[in-house]
């Protein structure tokens, strides 16, 4: 993750279309993220949060006219899945296994195993002494902890994360917030979705207000 | 090479539009080859010498077989199509013709039993042709009941495409064992169908009403597939337009 | 890096074997309704031997099919998979063979012994062993198809059985008929030959079009 200036966006995507159901959610939904940029988005529920989120991942059936990562279309879907970190609402645990081997199996699936940092993350987000329970014994916030895990364990550039401060304590929600200035400031970008008011001081950040957004096509920049 | 035709052809209001007058001519052939094929068939056709009258049934036992079968096939490539160019037109295909599909195969069934009484004596027989039949019968309720157990329509869509295509790869092979299998468990039973060399004056009412049953089929299938397109485009604008203009006639 | 994969997905299901274990408890119950049904007596029941543990095997994988995928599609864990750098098809044939060895495996190794409860002729034994290694995992890896496109439907097992089913019709053909010719004395090499070629072409195509499947009710969703 280097430091980057230039002007080129490190995600661009146009002309973004895609319908739940009977329902047309956007309709030529333009999204471009700087390098360095937090983007929230906001909207009431069933707005299409979850639903652009998943779609700038391309795990949603949306059509998209174009999808350009630094500066460069994207062509092939493996290569683009390893620069970003998909974090959905249900938070992917194996339940039938024990914490630890929920992380070595995700570091197997993203190709970096590494035991030793596996311990490490593991102290980060404060369940040590978990290690060898299983993950359907721990709480609904203890299984966020672990998913949240994940951001530790990978290196990528971009962060997608939907409603991560849910079922999170005090305590939780401060961790992830560093996590994402200090991400943010080494040059990652993140797009999440929340209903809670979270700030981030010195960062560059935003809030895409959706509903009104299919209208405005751009939300209000705040910083 | 120019695929303009083939990008209108994935439009669902220019197909509706260049269907409103060709439904009417597939309704009219398929209304005189099927008059024609049958009064010739039943009352004109000369009598089999082995099977006396009771092989008539052949007129509609063996357009249906056929036609089923053809359906199978048409669904699978519409499927294919659909995946591939993602052409929603295709899935309409797919989803209208299956159904048609069932209630063809399941004639052919039905007039396979009946003409079995007279034949072997008895209504059911294992024989190969009628057991893969019926398989098929079983594959096309699996797909038709796969697409109504989805809720999300494009998925049911996608889903039941994949089904088709599935389902087509496996037909061959399906025929290939029942067909071994019949030979393994009863050797040398008549089959149905494979009279030698029949007269002309046998065959050619057979062959209309060949035509008449696809015809029968185009006419179904793309009455279907309309309503359809009325039901899915409801919202937009040339609908209200259509319907409007219905409503002042 | 594959194998650990397989390891996890393995451990996982094993330890969910409570679920796994009843659909093999199945299989063997089914097998003895048929004495009960039709009597006792050994010549009767000999020449139906490979037929009733062959219709056992298929019901009882039709069975187990439902577990293949539902929870982790629930989970999520799907659509991370489907995001990591290990292609998809890789992670459901993994997946396909995690669910075989703990469904498909124990029938192979317990029908020698439904097969001397139904009085089988002990020519056929070897045929019956071979031809249910070689079709228990095509059921599994056709079923797979029907799991992955089934997946997102609550009660889809029925669905599924008739989705599957027909497709199954080759398989019980060859595998059932091959211990009866080995009881005449004829070398079914023609049927267990079949039985591998349907073998090779399932495991080509059928993880892609599970695959695909999954991809659609992910995208779905």
């Amino acid at each position: 993750m280097v430091e980057e200036v230039s002007s080129v966006p490190l995600l661009e995507a146009k002309g973004i279309c895609c319908e739940r159901g009977d329902k047309q959610l956007f309709d030529s939904f333009d999204l471009s993220l700087k390098a360095g940029e937090i983007l929230q988005l906001a909207g009431p529920n069933g707005s299409g949060k979850t639903t652009l989120l998943r779609s700038i991942c391309g795990i949603f059936d949306a059509r998209i006219d174009s999808l350009v990562w630094r500066g460069i279309p994207v062509t092939d879907p493996l290569q683009y899945a390893d620069e970003l970190l998909y974090l959905g609402h249900r938070p992917a645990i194996r339940h039938h296994l024990t914490l630890y081997e929920n992380l070595s199996w995700y570091s197997c699936l993203s190709r970096c195993s590494d035991s030793a940092q596996l311990d490490q993350v593991i102290a980060e987000v404060g369940l040590q002494g978990y290690e060898d329970e299983l993950a359907s014994s721990l709480s609904a916030g203890q299984k966020r902890r672990i998913a949240l895990a994940r951001l530790r364990l990978v290196d990528c550039n971009l962060w997608v994360l939907d409603e991560p401060f849910a079922s999170l304590d005090v305590e939780g929600v401060k961790m992830l917030c560093g996590w994402i200035q200090s991400f943010v400031q080494s040059g990652g970008s993140v797009a999440y979705s929340t209903h809670q008011p979270v700030e981030f001081s010195g960062c560059d950040s935003r809030i895409l207000n959706i509903d009104s957004s299919r209208t405005l096509n751009r939300g209000g920049a705040r910083q | 090479m120019n695929w303009t035709w083939f990008h209108k052809w994935g439009s669902p209001k220019w197909f509706f539009q260049k269907t409103e007058s060709l439904i009417y001519w597939f309704g009219f052939l398929a209304l005189i080859f099927l008059v024609v094929g049958l009064v010739w068939g039943l009352a004109f056709a000369p009598e089999d010498f082995k099977q006396g009258n009771s092989f008539r049934i052949f007129y509609i036992h063996v357009p249906s077989a056929i036609l089923a079968q053809s359906i199978f096939l048409a669904m699978a490539i519409s499927a294919a199509v659909g995946l591939i160019w993602r052409m929603k037109l295709a899935h309409v295909f797919v989803e209208t013709a299956a159904p048609i599909g069932a209630s063809i195969t399941l004639l052919a069934l039905l007039t396979g039993a009946i003409w079995g009484k007279p034949t072997w004596g008895t209504w059911w027989v294992w024989d190969a042709r009628l057991t893969s039949t019926l398989i098929q019968f079983f594959l096309y309720l699996g797909i038709i009941s796969l697409h109504q157990s989805i809720e999300n329509r494009d998925t049911a869509s996608k889903a039941t495409a994949i089904a088709c295509l599935v389902g087509v790869v496996n037909l061959p092979i399906i025929k290939f064992s029942v067909n071994w299998w019949n030979t393994l468990h009863q050797p040398a039973t008549f089959t149905l169908t494979e009279s030698p060399a029949m007269a002309t004056e046998m065959w050619v009412p057979g062959l209309i009403m060949v035509l008449g049953f696809y015809m029968l089929f185009a006419y179904l299938v793309t009455l279907r597939m309309r309503s359809e397109i009325l039901e899915r485009e409801k919202g937009s604008a040339w609908v209200k337009a259509y319907l409007e203009k219905l409503n002042v006639l | 890096m594959i194998g650990r994969v397989f390891h996890y997905e393995f451990l996982q299901a094993y330890r969910r074997r409570s679920e796994l274990v009843t659909p093999v408890v199945f299989f063997v119950l089914v097998c003895s309704m048929f004495p009960l049904a039709l009597g006792s007596v050994a010549d009767l029941l000999a020449p139906l031997a490979s037929g009733v543990i062959w219709v056992a095997a298929l019901l009882a994988t039709l069975l187990s099919l439902d577990q293949m995928f539902r929870q982790d599609f629930d989970d999520g864990i799907l659509e991370q998979m489907e995001l990591s750098e290990v292609p998809f098809y890789q992670l459901v044939a993994i997946k396909i063979l995690a669910h075989w060895c703990l469904t498909g495996l124990p029938l192979v190794v317990l029908s020698p012994l439904l097969a001397m409860m139904l009085f089988m002729p002990s020519e056929s034994y070897l045929s019956l062993i071979v031809g249910l290694f070689l079709g228990t995992p095509i059921l599994s890896l056709i079923g797979a198809i029907g799991a992955a496109l089934t997946v997102k439907i609550r009660r889809g097992n029925v669905v599924l059985s008739l989705l599957i089913m027909p497709l199954y019709v080759p398989v019980l053909i060859f595998g059932a008929t091959a211990p009866v010719m080995a009881a005449q004395g004829i070398m079914p090499a023609a049927q267990l030959l079949w039985l591998a070629a349907m073998l090779v072409l399932a495991a080509t195509l059928a993880p892609l079009a599970a695959s695909l499947g999954l991809r659609i009710n992910i995208y779905g969703s």
